[in-house]
């Protein structure tokens, strides 16, 4: 197996990558003015001190929007290799089995709409 | 023979990023350096799928767990107060750590002797299957099951949406 120049343009564009990677924080090492201040180590440098943990409890509602998300994310899971063969599908079958798939998952889009879980403030309604 | 070494070295350099990944998880102090262990071996395992030609499989390992489940952890820790000078920053006792250590062990070991002693003969070199031939399987012979999918992932949203929302005040 010799090197090909395929293989030297690969090793190429490795190293360039990990210069690119690299050449900001060697420049920030060489032409960056040191500074030291304690100030430097709070979140807003100027502005107000901050008090307290910046770990604070979130309201459980941001949760269920990633839950959310996580479901939709299943769902492309299973569209995309669907999504691959439909293109060589003939006919409306297809389409009608695509069809009650989607509007399934869009009767629970209107479903949390008007459950109110897309509005502020982000209470659902009974 | 270089390219065999050269698999080998892919192969071992994954099983590594793998196992550092798991370490920090399990190891860390902090939990959201520990979340970011978990998608080191998250991201290591959906390269162990495209060794094994399954890039599709190792696609959605990232887009799913990487992309979804991760962001779910993350919330979930939101929710909690253990940060690290709280009530469970203290380490467990030494034989709560071992008991722990040889549970988790357990599965893996089984496991893999398994697949060591009883696997079936199998092709050795991984075969890619087409993503069409995956969608073909969905639409023709497991139309059910695929529409299910849907009914079961909007059943699920929806439950858990009216269980856990926050709801308005009721008179």
């Amino acid at each position: 197996m010799s090197l090909s120049w395929l293989h030297m343009s690969i090793i190429i564009f490795f190293i360039s990558g990990a210069l690119f990677a690299a050449a900001p924080f060697i420049a920030s090492m060489l032409l960056a003015t040191r500074a030291k201040s304690p100030a430097l180590y709070s979140p807003y440098e100027c502005g107000m001190d901050p008090y307290g943990s910046a770990w604070t409890k979130f309201g459980i509602n941001y949760y269920f929007y990633a839950l959310l998300f996580l479901a939709f994310d299943v769902d492309v899971l299973f569209l995309f290799p669907v999504a691959t063969a439909y293109a060589d599908g003939a006919g409306l079958v297809p389409f009608v089995k695509l069809f009650i798939f989607i509007v399934i998952l869009l009767a629970s889009v209107i479903f949390f709409w008007k459950k109110g879980v897309f509005t502020w403030p982000k209470r659902i309604r009974f | 023979m270089p390219s065999q070494s050269l698999a080998y070295a892919v192969l071992f350099g994954h099983v590594a990023f793998i196992v550092v990944g798991a370490l920090m998880t399990v190891l860390s102090q902090n939990l959201v350096r520990a979340l970011v262990g978990l998608i080191m071996t998250l991201f290591g395992v959906a390269g162990l799928f495209f060794l094994m030609s399954a890039p599709f499989i190792g696609l959605m390992q990232i887009l799913i767990y990487v992309g979804a489940v991760s962001i779910l952890i993350f919330f979930a820790i939101m929710l909690t107060q253990s940060w690290s000078s709280g009530d469970e920053a203290q380490g467990p006792s030494r034989k709560r750590a071992v008991l722990a250590s040889l549970t988790a062990l357990a599965p893996a070991l089984f496991l893999g002797l398994t697949i060591i002693f009883k696997s079936p003969p199998s092709l050795l070199v991984a075969e890619e299957t087409e993503v069409s031939a995956l969608g073909r399987f969905l639409l023709e012979p497991y139309i059910l099951p695929f529409e299910l999918i849907s009914l079961l992932l909007t059943v699920a949203m929806a439950g858990a949406v009216i269980l856990g929302f926050e709801r308005r005040k009721q008179r």
